[in-house]
């Protein structure tokens, strides 16, 4: 045969592998696939959504009318550039899982996967860490370009002989100007704006603890942090199996210029336990979560249960003000609320809901609401709630994303969803964060994400400039009197 | 003092001993409870005779022969953490994890496993690995376990056993036939609690969910009599007596329960717990009549630990600082 005719022999027999084969009939089900992404809405920005067909036998996807697409053991990896041509042309991906059966092909229900043009927050943060109990080994913060699969270590604890780290956070959303908390040996706060770094030794004797639960000022000049006296115990037999609460907590604001610490009477009580402190997006109120005092608490921790409050907050002054307003009361809905987190809108408040306590992670009952601000309407917010654990959540910068820790998988290791929000608070179906083969990374991996948040741009600090900053000395915070 | 100096002396003994950190005793002690070799884990055990960390192993060991109870003062004791030794600190501890295991307490038992999941390279624990795997199948947590089991298969010494466990995965009926895991379920308690605020109060909501558990029933009476604390040890004869765990009172038991009667009806001038209550919750006579001689040479000895008695309850009751 001339080797001119070649090309035309390649050509004519890929056409064939890819022309579609006939379907033989209906299976009448839904398509046994992991991750679950029929019907979720995905940004266009979006690493490739792999994944496995879990039932016997081998399965291929029908796109649309005419395309085929094979799974490789099970796996449809749709590769970088499928992906970037089938999300850039079109809004809605319609696709049908066939199987082999007795030499027929057999098709499970269609289903879609909706692409928005709200694009994502590239970057994502996270700490991975073993999810239990009192013991480490080895943890990390991390970022994940969600546009790829690329994973790579903001800060590894090894570097700091197997420490504790956590609370990474940025000022909306800047990994350049972000913080970290270090526990035992070298322990302080990191904290780096726009290139320095410096350690803080944040005890005080007017404090009942180092600081711990943060959220920046919109203007990145004041940090809002919790100081909790924080206790652990294990059920015997609860599916919930850990507890941890608070026996004290306060909210105060540190000063980054003047390196001090304030609070007011609304703040911090004895009277009170105040915890989880965010800012309204235009920085001129100060949120969190606040309940009663109560003692015994080994007894008495499932009486525990916070509202939201909020009160004014100068950002001239750094003060926070002396009154306080009830946006969320919990306690008289028959449970608690953690982790406020307002949209950049300012229009929705999104928060933890659970029977009680604080610490939602371990609590099965834990769903995330929407509470609209200017008419106190509230609701779940169902496309990202499972019957399993919604905890930590983070909105992107326009609003139109959220990230979720989640417990749906398997019970105990928290991974993150992305939910697409819609301009009236309504969630589309979350979707797992997408792997390259998903099945066999999220079951290899031994570790929960704990909380995950959304960065605009990769950290510029390298774990080496963290580990000499915390090797170092620390500067020590002082009190504002 | 002369008399506190045996004492002082046996304590810091204990002491050192348990601060100690025998890489090599520990690895062959957790290789021996991982295959089940119990005499081989009470012959090795036997080297460290003043060490809590042996001596929970040895009491391991025996609890798994069924023997703990009747054993328990053929070897020096020292207080129920010859039982259950628990550190300050909360560093992961195989040992721990054994014994939490033995006694029912599966939720306790989980968190030392976890915390002994990673070695120091950040690899896993196989054994610990199997351990969780158990305990989720018996918790109902099938997804956890799936986990686990899929990764045990890496390990050629777990594959089979991995391989074989997944029949149990989404079926509780499986999960309660079988012996180990039945087990398990069956411990977790229905009275909700925190574990390890008391162990003795965690192996007392086990037996009240489960009173046909063996082990948790040896590791409850050995903790009492451990302790000395015989009108506990009482009030507990009184309740599980009879149960299928507690069929038959174990002499130790019954020594207590001898010495509590007199004791109640002499200083405290109650006789509820008379000499018929104690044939009613399975003492025997030849009890009855040792404990009358043990009466007699405790007198002649004038103050004296008599030997021939020195396995015996009584003996630790009362020649035993703890």
């Amino acid at each position: 045969m001339s080797s001119r005719f070649l090309p035309f022999l390649i050509s004519a027999l890929c056409l064939a592998s890819c022309a579609a084969p006939t379907l033989d009939g209906q299976i009448g089900t839904p398509p046994p696939m992991w991750p679950d992404y029929s019907g979720v809405t995905v940004p266009e920005n979006i690493a490739p959504l792999n994944f496995s067909y879990t039932g016997e036998g081998r399965a291929m996807l029908l796109l649309g009318n005419s395309e085929i697409f094979r799974a490789k053991r099970g796996l449809f990896d749709w590769g970088e550039r499928r992906w970037r041509r089938l999300t850039e042309s079109s809004d809605t991906l319609e696709m049908t899982l066939a199987v082999r059966r007795d030499g027929k092909w057999l098709a499970y229900d269609p289903f879609r996967i909706y692409v928005s043009r709200d694009r994502i927050d590239p970057w994502l943060s996270y700490r991975l860490i073993p999810p239990g109990y009192q013991g480490w080994k080895k943890m990390g913060i991390y970022q994940r370009n969600l546009e790829t699969y690329g994973q790579t270590a903001i800060y590894e604890n090894d570097l700091t002989d197997g420490n504790c780290i956590n609370c990474h956070t940025c000022c909306q959303r800047d990994p350049g100007r972000m913080l970290l908390h270090a526990r035992a040996d070298f322990g302080g706060t990191f904290l780096s704006i726009d290139g320095q770094n410096e350690k803080l030794d944040t005890s005080t004797d007017s404090t009942i603890s180092a600081l711990v639960y943060p959220y920046w000022h919109p203007s990145g000049k004041y940090v809002a942090f919790s100081v909790n006296k924080t206790l652990q115990a294990f059920h015997n037999h609860s599916s919930n199996r850990v507890e941890v609460y608070d026996e004290a907590s306060d909210v105060v604001v540190y000063d980054i210029e003047t390196r001090r610490i304030g609070w007011s009477p609304a703040t911090k009580s004895k009277e009170r336990f105040e915890t989880f402190p965010t800012f309204s997006p235009d920085g001129s109120r100060l949120y969190f979560c606040s309940a009663a005092a109560t003692d015994s608490l080994l007894r008495n921790y499932d009486k525990l249960q916070y509202s939201i409050f909020s009160t004014s907050f100068d950002p001239e002054t750094g003060k926070p003000g002396d009154t306080l307003t009830c946006v969320y009361d919990a306690a008289s809905d028959g449970c608690s609320a953690s982790f406020p987190r307002i949209s950049p809108d300012g229009r929705f408040l999104a928060f933890t809901r659970h029977g009680y306590g604080n610490f939602s992670i371990w609590h099965k009952d834990a769903d995330i609401c929407l509470l609209e601000l200017d008419s106190g309407e509230l609701r779940p917010l169902d496309g990202v709630n499972s019957p399993d654990v919604e905890s930590w959540h983070c909105w992107s910068s326009d609003g139109r994303w959220m990230v979720v820790s989640s417990r749906r998988d398997d019970g105990l290791y928290t991974r993150p969803y992305l939910v697409h929000i819609d301009a009236d608070g309504c969630a589309s179906k979350a979707f797992l964060l997408p792997q390259k083969d998903p099945v066999n990374h999220y079951r290899e991996l031994m570790y929960s994400f704990n909380l995950p948040e959304f960065m605009l741009a990769e950290s510029p600090v390298c774990g080496r400039k963290i580990s000499s900053v915390l090797r170092g000395n620390s500067t020590k915070v002082s009190v504002a009197r | 003092m002369k008399s506190f100096l045996p004492v002082l002396l046996f304590a810091a003994v204990m002491a050192l001993s348990c601060t100690e950190k025998t890489g090599s005793f520990a690895t062959e002690c957790e290789i021996l409870a991982d295959a089940g070799d119990w005499d081989g884990l009470i012959a090795l055990s036997k080297k460290k005779p003043y060490d809590f960390v042996a001596a929970n192993w040895c009491s391991l060991a025996h609890a798994r022969k069924e023997t703990l109870v009747n054993t328990l003062f053929d070897r020096p004791q020292k207080g129920p953490q010859g039982l259950i030794y628990m550190p300050e600190d909360h560093a992961g501890d195989v040992r721990l994890a054994h014994v939490l295991y033995a006694m029912g307490n599966m939720a306790a038992a989980q968190n030392q496993a976890f915390n002994s999941l990673f070695l120091d390279d950040g690899s896993l624990r196989p054994d610990m690995l199997w351990m969780l795997a158990r305990i989720e199948l018996m918790r109902g947590s099938y997804g956890v376990a799936e986990k686990y089991l899929a990764k045990l298969e890496s390990f050629r010494k777990y594959r089979d056993r991995a391989r074989q466990a997944r029949v149990f995965l989404w079926n509780d009926e499986a999960v309660l036939a079988d012996p180990e895991l039945g087990r398990g379920r069956r411990d977790f308690p229905k009275e909700e609690a925190f574990v390890l605020v008391s162990p003795m109060d965690d192996l007392r909501r086990i037996l009240e969910a489960n009173p046909s558990d063996s082990l948790a029933m040896q590791y409850a009476l050995a903790y009492l009599l451990l302790s000395k604390d015989i009108a506990a040890h009482c009030e507990f004869v009184s309740r599980f007596y009879g149960s299928p765990a507690l069929e038959i009172l174990p002499l130790p038991s019954q020594e207590a329960l001898l010495f509590y009667s007199e004791y109640n009806i002499n200083v405290n001038g109650d006789s509820s717990v008379d000499a018929q209550w104690c044939r009613d919750h399975g003492v025997l006579e030849e009890t009855f009549a040792r404990f009358a001689d043990f009466q007699q040479a405790s007198l002649k000895s004038g103050g004296k630990a008599p030997a021939r008695f020195r396995g015996s309850f009584w003996y630790y009751l009362i020649y035993t600082e703890i």
